[in-house]
Order: structure tokens, then sequence, then C-alpha cells
């Protein structure tokens, strides 16, 4: 009951297709889902929580389907990115309903140990609406957590969340992963991912573009062709040079932005850094600009895409 | 049926402002038998207090009110998912968010009516009348308004809708639609208990009490049905 089994999961809306084909497997550990905005991992974790039907495909926990089971939430728990709208209660009163809902065998000691796992005592019994966003997400927590599920699905849940509190989580997701729970989290930040997720799967407009450990995602990411901008004294002069480089695929002479530069495409990002000041000394050419163009996260997941 | 989502649904209701909203409504129509008969000395109309605006508006809109109240909010806002997340049937969590607000627009509606009926000084028939339509469109109200909250996002304006435009326009109009009427049944069963004369269309006995028991189910199934199938849309 704590692998959770993606098969040929598609959703589309209407003509909208939000995941196509996804086939993965989440096993225990701390597991992050990374993909940037809009890739479809709400979706996904939707689906996985049985909150959303596939369109096609298959989603399991164990052996049995999450969509129209609510057993399965004897093992599963779920951290919606949605706002707590109970703000009348407080927020050892929301924990504990949830105590209750899970027909725990004593619901006010089981609310008071998932309080203390996250740390919200002090403020357990002020109403919510008095939380900060990252007292709330862990109201959110301790109340997902409250039943001791094997597998916990977190949708973002470091949004908005301060630096302390944000590694307060880490450490509780970190340790949760070594108790063999199945720990999954969505995020669109490469670094949070690295910190805490022993396994990356990569979403990138509705596809699983990529999949492994932080390694392997890490050296997708850095070894892809990346392109650089100069600009210098004789753009004509040091293309020509650039292009005997073995590392530099392309290069283009031409307007970028508000002046004429070069435009170079680097597979070999090492050779490169090294070579454009050396080839520039020696022909007395000066470098004024050297910036990389494109090395937002979206490009980077735009490339895994198209590999 | 589950006592903590009943509690958590009375929260909701009497914690927040829509409480007061259905409590004001009970104690307006009380005030306004009282105003009457204080200014002309003699026992209020029951045609005009009691039963045009108590059973026509009063009872309606405190079902209204409630059923909303508890179904409504929670599944347009998505938090509705930290009650579904648990191993609780969502047909018992639907019954039991029902029962609360049925209980709640009950209580409103047999106070107001009783008040009312108390206020303007008229007989003890009429308090019957109060209870058995009081209590019994509420419930029915409550059934109807939890089916459309749950079938669509309107349901707080398809809901005046049905009270306003099918109940009071066309219904005043063309009798074909007393078989559709929630007013009608009420009227119908409060006639049979209290003996009274209500300006109730023509309507079986029978017919009333199986169309209020088909309602209940539907209403009740409905909303049941639709947190079964309940999804979660992501923001993106």
């Amino acid at each position: 009951m704590t692998d959770l089994t993606l098969t040929g999961v598609s959703r589309w809306y209407g003509n909208v297709v939000a995941v196509n084909d996804v086939t993965m497997s989440i096993r225990p550990g701390v597991t992050g889902l990374l993909g940037p905005n809009g890739a479809g991992k709400s979706t996904l974790i939707a689906m996985m929580a049985g909150f959303l039907a596939p369109s096609a495909g298959d989603i399991r926990l164990g052996e049995a389907p999450v969509w129209r089971n609510v057993g399965a939430y004897r093992d599963l728990g779920l951290v919606p990115e949605r706002e707590v709208s109970f703000s009348y209660l407080t927020g050892r009163a929301f924990v504990q309903a949830s105590a209750e809902l899970h027909r725990l065998a004593d619901p006010r000691a089981a609310t008071a140990r998932a309080l203390a796992e996250v740390d919200l005592v002090d403020a357990a019994d002020r109403p919510i609406s008095t939380f900060s966003k990252g007292m709330r997400q862990r109201a959110k927590l301790a109340s997902a957590l409250v039943h001791e599920p094997t597998v916990l699905l977190l949708d973002e849940p470091f949004n908005g969340v301060d630096p302390r509190q944000r590694m307060h989580l880490m450490e509780l997701l970190t340790r949760m992963g070594e108790q063999g729970r199945t720990v999954l989290f969505s995020s669109h930040i490469l670094e949070e991912v690295e910190q805490i997720a022993r396994q990356i799967e990569v979403v990138v407009s509705g596809r699983h573009a990529a999949s492994g450990d932080f390694g392997a995602i890490r050296r997708l990411m850095t070894d892809r062709p990346s392109h650089y901008v100069v600009r210098s004294s004789d753009d004509r002069g040091l293309a020509s040079m650039l292009m005997g480089l073995t590392g530099v695929r392309s290069v283009a002479l031409g307007r970028v932005g508000t002046g004429e530069a070069i435009t170079v495409e680097v597979t070999d990002m090492g050779e490169f850094t090294l070579s454009l000041p050396r080839l520039a000394r020696s022909a007395g050419i000066t470098v004024r600009e050297l910036a990389p163009s494109d090395e937002s996260l979206e490009s980077v997941f735009t490339y895994l895409v198209q590999s | 049926m589950n006592l903590t989502i009943m509690r958590l649904a009375l929260q909701a209701l009497v914690g927040q402002r829509r409480g007061l909203v259905i409590l004001a409504l009970p104690v307006l129509l009380v005030a306004l038998a009282g105003v009457l008969r204080a200014l002309t000395g003699e026992p209020v109309s029951a045609n005009a207090v009691v039963v045009e605006v108590g059973i026509a508006l009063v009872v309606p809109l405190v079902a209204l009110l409630a059923a909303n109240g508890v179904l409504g909010p929670e599944i347009d806002d998505g938090s509705v998912v930290y009650l579904l997340s648990t191993p609780v049937s969502r047909y018992a969590v639907a019954a039991s968010k029902f029962v609360v607000a049925a209980g709640v627009a009950a209580a409103a509606a047999v106070t107001g009516l009783m008040g009312a009926t108390l206020a303007g000084g008229l007989s003890g028939r009429w308090v019957v009348v109060s209870v058995v339509v009081g209590a019994g469109g509420a419930v029915l109200y409550t059934a109807l308004f939890s089916a459309i909250a749950a079938a669509t996002r309107h349901g707080m304006i398809a809901g005046l809708v049905y009270v306003t435009v099918v109940e009071s326009l066309l219904g005043r109009f063309l009798g074909g639609f007393r078989y559709v009427s929630v007013r009608a049944f009420a009227e119908r069963l409060g006639e049979v208990a209290a003996d009274v004369d209500l300006p109730v269309a023509d309507l079986s006995t029978s017919y009333a009490v199986v169309a209020s028991l088909v309602l209940l189910g539907v209403g009740v199934g409905g909303a049941g049905w639709r947190l079964a199938r309940f999804q979660l849309r992501g923001d993106e």
C-alpha cells in the first residue's frame, strides 16, 4: 500500500490536454514533482489523490484504484494548494475534525501528536483566520498527517512560506521519507526539489519529461546547448575565431536588443568559458558583454521536452 | 450520518453572517404580524401574513440560505476537499449536511410562522399549520435546493428563480405548476393536518405525499452523487 502507480494517465478538458500519457511509479521516500507553472502538476496530484478522474489510464495505490474509492484515504494524505476556508475553526478544531472523520481511536491524542509534529502547538487554539501563510500550511499538513498515512501528497507546499518555516517543512518531509512513507510534493523551483527529493519526476506541458535522481536531472539540465550573447570591439573577428572551437555549434551575427552582437550556441560550456577570454586577448579584441540568453528554468524545461 | 460533519455544518451556518439572515427573516415576519395587529386592533389576516408572506417567502428563503450555506461555498472554493479526503462515505457527508440544513431551516420557519400566528392573534388551528407547513415546507425546500446546489454552481440564483418565477408567477397563472410546487405539497399537508382552508391548488393528498418523498430522495441522493464525483480543479 505504499506505491502509487500511474499507467498511461491522460487528462483533458475539452480540446485542452492537461496531462498526456504519463506512466510513473512513486515509491517510499521523498519524490519531487518538478515542472513550470501550468505543466499539469496540480492536475496530476488531483488525480493521484482521487479528486479527478483520469480521462484515460489508471492510477492505483497498491492494488486499489484511487478514483471513487474513499477507502484509499485511510492510507493517503493530501495537502492541497487550496487555502483552508474553515477560518472560523481553531487550528486544533480543524485538525481534530480530520482525526474524527478518520475514525481514529483517540482523536484528541492524534491531534496533539500531529500538531507537535508540525510545530504548531503554541498557536493551535487560535482561529485559523489569524494564521500566517506558513501556519496555515502547517495546519493543513497536520490535518493530512493525523491518521499517519503511508502516502502523503503535497501540492506546492513551499509556496509563500517564509525561509525559516520552509526549512522546517523540508526537515519534516525528509523525516517522513526516512520513516518509509511515500512523500510526493510538487514545485516549480529546481533548488527546492534538489534539497530534499531523492527522486525527481519532471513534467512539462503535461508530459513526463524526465525521471531520475537529482544528479541525473541536474546533468540533463546543464549539459544542454546554451546560448550566449557577446558584444565586443570586433564582433566579426571574434565570431570567426569562436567558430573554430569544437564546443561551439553555431555563431550568428546580428541585431540583439539595442545593438549588434554575436549569438553563440555552445555545447561545451567549459571549453567556451575558458577559450573566449584567451581568444579575445590574443586578437586584441575587447569583450564588452557576455550574457546567457536563455538561462531561465522555462528554457531548461523546454529543452527537456524537445530532447 | 456523521456527527463531525454535522457539527462542522452547524458551525458553518450559525457561525457566519448567513446565520444572522436566517434568524432575521422569521423575526421580521413576527414583527410584521405584531405591528399589523397593533395598528388595526384586531387579529391579522391569516391569508395575508402567514400564507402570502410566511409560507410563500420566509419558508423558502430560510431553506435556500441553509441549503446553500452547508453545501455551496465549500464546493465552490474547493475546501470541501478537506472533508472528503477521509474514508467517510460521500453520501453520509451529504446526508449529514442535509439534516443540519433542514433542521436549522425548519426551526427558523416554524418559529417565524408560529410567532406570527401568536402575535397576530390567530386561532389555534394556525399553530398547527405553522408547525406542519413550516417544518414540512422547510425540509422539502431544503431537499430541492440541495439538489439544485449540487447540480449547478449558481444554486442561490436558481433557487430564487424557482421561488419567484416558477412558484409565485407561473404557478399563479398556470395551474399545472402545482405538480412541481413545493409550496403546494406543503400546504396540502398543512390543510389535512389542521383542517383549515389554505388557498391551495387542487392537488391530491397522496400525490403530495409521494412527491414529497421523491423530492427528499432526489435532494439528498443528488447531493451525495455530486460529492461522490467531486473533482478538484487545478488553478492552472
